[in-house]
């Protein structure tokens, strides 16, 4: 989907008053970092770019006036350097991404579409293996993103932060979290202790957050014998690190009203499961005890218990991408820069005001109104306090002017 | 406090240099002034390059502080890297068991000094927590404990499945003994003196030809060279097992549990004891004895190779294949033998 030339004129234009009108940040340490732009005319990118100075940094981008900037999460000896090389590298912050497009929520059934490339078939929802009309399985999906989905990246942010505050001891100062003007969250770890960590050391620390790799014996959950008896013994509340989170989230699961529905995706034997839920409550207080009591009900064994764990697990680990983490010379959004495909700004939130922070609002800087014809349909979008569409195909309407960039920039309308 | 003593169970240390330095020996005069120490050095490389085991004297405390540089500036000379890996395992192996026995004072002044375990010296805080029925004394902070524990392939080391709170990780004892020994061994394959750079006189370059001859006499003997087949199979192998392999050909130290692995695929597959053991001969603490007691008692109890989820379990699952990662195969077997009937068909399709 090519926009046309008026579309790509006024978004370029309104991108310039932006950066004319606002006096970006440089990020920390500006001087060691690779820069990498996407223009409007030019395919690709442009990467080994730096900056000496602060009004170098600003005329570049006013002059320039990319569709898409971003900054290297490494810092080098030398960062024009055209191969990894020669950059010398002395450290990166630790960075990670939580994007909406790789949760699974309900709405994307209802405002995702696909696109056949072969015969022009569309449908709503995930894209199927094979085109439905001509068994193509050439097929673009069309992405869209709403509250919900946001919402639930948000929800994931929150996961990730009380790793990182409890587990790995660091502090709120030392961590930024950057809304990416499209599907999702950045966290950025500031902080001398993970500077250096290699690429190694990082997946690790991504496993870590999204538990990959537990075995709940490790945390203390066993069966141990003793005069001629079997106990369960586990992990309580006074534990620490997986130990701790997995009494929690059995204690949550347990007092959450969709106890059955968990337990039954666990594929726990009808029977067993009747006893949990009969006896919910006092599974609640016999792991909220210290020392906690994991031998409370007849029938409930080691092994139902480990089944349980691991629904238990998934449900407090986060969904971290782990290619960003582990990409110790990957380039992210520049902060307060915008995004090409919604013209919305990348915006740094601290942790403080995530809970209150609505990307359809804090994200959205254009002012004033143009008239759009929509090339594609549209599902309906939320900018600020006002709902906008859905739109059909051909229809024309006049926007506010974020609206109309985001739909623009989204390449679902053009200018008349 | 450390001791003079101390120096000698743990050369690699940044006090054990100093001292060293502080002698003020001549590599010329080295042989006529110090014999014993040449040949205290050229003792523990026989013993390394033999049995795969750095001993102790303790009886001779300055002659065995001084072997230890005399030793490695041996392994730069000859710039041998199975030997550089086997010395450094045989002496990561002596430091875990001693440090087992050290008092907390000694563990703690260890660790957090610079230069030994890491540039900077570990964060690393003595205290006693209990956890079920581990009994947790030691906790070292995050990035200290990353720095090593990723080399271990075994999955009780992975972070998760310790205790971690307030940018620590707990660990027992043992634990923190065996991460220490593995970052001295690291400790010593990351410095070395290029071959080039390093002129002996006369006397030492003789032991040290030694050396080189009982180096490849045993390469010879017990290792015998064969590079390990990975290609015969023309890509058979499960991703799982050509990852191993690929290790073992490299020389690098497999976990116990990729060990049983390996072994059991080979003799499931149908490969001769021989063959087997052969894949073992890499290993820097490689021991054929005991290598064919083990490959003899798996094949008499005729285990078979882990099940899939068992090996996801323990990380060594490398689900790359289309195979793996749609869950189509449950044992590497399965997919083994599927892959040799594709490939066979398409062979004979071939060649038709
Ligand atoms: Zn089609
Ligand atoms: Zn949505």
């Amino acid at each position: 989907m090519k926009s046309n030339m008026k579309t790509v004129l006024l978004l370029k234009s309104l991108f310039e008053a932006y950066y004319r009108e606002n006096d970006i940040p440089t990020p920390p340490h500006f001087s060691k970092r690779e820069f990498g732009f996407m223009l409007w005319d030019k395919e690709g990118m442009i990467r080994h770019k730096t900056f000496y100075s602060r009004t170098e940094f600003l005329t570049f981008l006013r002059k320039k006036v990319p569709k898409n900037a971003y900054r290297s999460a490494a810092y080098y000896l030398d960062p024009e350097a055209q191969n990894m090389e020669g950059k010398g590298w002395v450290g990166a912050d630790l960075i990670f991404d939580i994007d909406a497009d790789h949760l699974t929520t309900p709405c994307k059934e209802i405002h995702d579409r696909w696109i056949c490339m072969k015969c022009g078939t569309t449908g709503i929802g995930k894209k199927p293996a094979r085109c439905l009309n001509c068994k193509s399985t050439v097929i673009n999906e069309v992405s869209w993103i709403c509250d919900q989905c946001l919402n639930f990246a948000k929800d994931e942010v929150f996961k990730l932060l009380d790793f990182l505050f409890d587990d790995f001891g660091i502090s709120e100062k030392e961590v930024k979290v950057v809304y990416s003007g499209h599907r999702g969250y950045h966290v950025h770890v500031d902080n001398e202790a993970v500077k250096e960590l290699s690429s190694d050391e990082r997946r690790e620390i991504v496993d870590y957050i999204s538990g990959t790799g537990i075995k709940v014996e490790n945390l203390g959950l066993i069966e141990v014998s003793a005069g001629g008896r079997k106990f369960i013994i586990g992990p309580d509340l006074t534990s620490e690190g997986w130990g701790k989170r997995l009494v929690k989230s059995i204690i949550k699961v347990f007092s959450s009203p969709d106890l059955d529905k968990v337990l039954i995706e666990t594929g726990i034997p009808k029977r067993k499961i009747d006893i949990l839920l009969v006896n919910r409550e006092k599974v609640v207080t016999a792991l909220s005890s210290v020392p906690s009591r994991w031998d409370i009900l007849q029938g409930i064994g080691i092994s139902i218990w480990k089944n349980i764990a691991s629904a238990a697990i998934k449900k407090t680990a986060a969904q971290i991408d782990e290619p960003v983490t582990v990409d110790i010379h990957r380039l992210i959004r520049l902060e307060h820069s915008l995004h090409g495909s919604t013209g919305f700004r990348v915006t740094p939130i601290s942790v403080t005001d995530l809970e209150r922070f609505d990307p359809f609002k804090d994200a959205i800087i254009f002012k004033g109104e143009k008239e759009v014809i929509f090339k594609e349909y549209c599902p309906e979008f939320r900018i600020g306090d006002e709902v906008f569409g859905p739109y059909q195909k051909g229809q024309k309407v006049e926007l506010p002017l974020s609206a109309v960039v985001f739909t623009l920039a989204k390449a679902v309308a053009e200018l008349l | 406090m450390l001791t003079k003593e101390d120096l000698a169970k743990y050369p690699s240390i940044e006090l054990a240099r100093k001292y060293v330095r502080q002698l003020n020996i001549d590599i010329t005069s080295l042989a006529d002034e110090f014999p014993d120490v040449i040949s205290r050095a050229y003792q523990i490389l026989r013993e390394v390059i033999t049995r795969g085991v750095y001993t102790y004297l303790a009886s001779s405390i300055d002659t065995e502080i001084l072997a230890f540089p005399v030793a490695r500036l041996f392994i730069d000379a000859i710039g041998d890297e199975w030997l550089r890996r086997r010395f450094a395992v045989a002496f990561s192996k002596r430091v875990g068991k001693f440090l087992q026995g050290e008092s907390n004072d000694k563990i703690l002044e260890i660790a957090k000094m610079p230069g030994n375990v890491s540039e900077s010296g570990w964060d690393l805080i003595y205290e006693v927590k209990r956890v079920g029925v581990k009994y947790y004394e030691w906790k070292l902070h995050f990035k200290d404990y990353l720095s090593v524990a990723v080399h271990f392939h075994d999955i009780t080391w992975k972070m998760c499945n310790h205790p971690v709170s307030n940018g620590y990780v707990r660990l027992t004892k043992r634990e923190l003994a065996r991460l220490m020994a593995e970052a001295f061994k690291e400790r010593i394959l990351e410095r070395r003196v290029p071959k080039r750079f390093i002129e002996l006189p006369e006397k030492i370059a003789r032991t040290v030809k030694e050396i080189e001859e009982l180096v490849k006499r045993y390469k010879k003997e017990v290792i015998r060279e064969i590079p390990i087949k990975v290609e015969i199979s023309g890509g058979v192998y499960p991703p799982c097992v050509q990852f191993i392999l690929e290790r073992a050909e490299k020389g690098e130290n497999l976990s116990h549990v990729e060990r049983l692995f390996l072994m059991f695929f080979m003799l499931n597959i149908g490969k001769r004891e021989e063959e087997v053991v052969d894949l073992f001969r890499k290993m820097p603490d490689f021991n054929e004895e005991r290598t064919r007691y083990y490959v003899r008692h798996a094949k008499n109890k005729g285990y078979t190779a882990h099940n899939c989820d068992t090996l996801k379990t323990y990380g060594i699952c490398k689900p790359t294949h289309r195979w793996c990662s749609e869950g189509r195969v449950k044992n590497p077997l399965t997919f083994y033998y599927r892959m040799l009937y594709v490939s066979g068909k398409r062979r004979s399709e071939s060649e038709e």
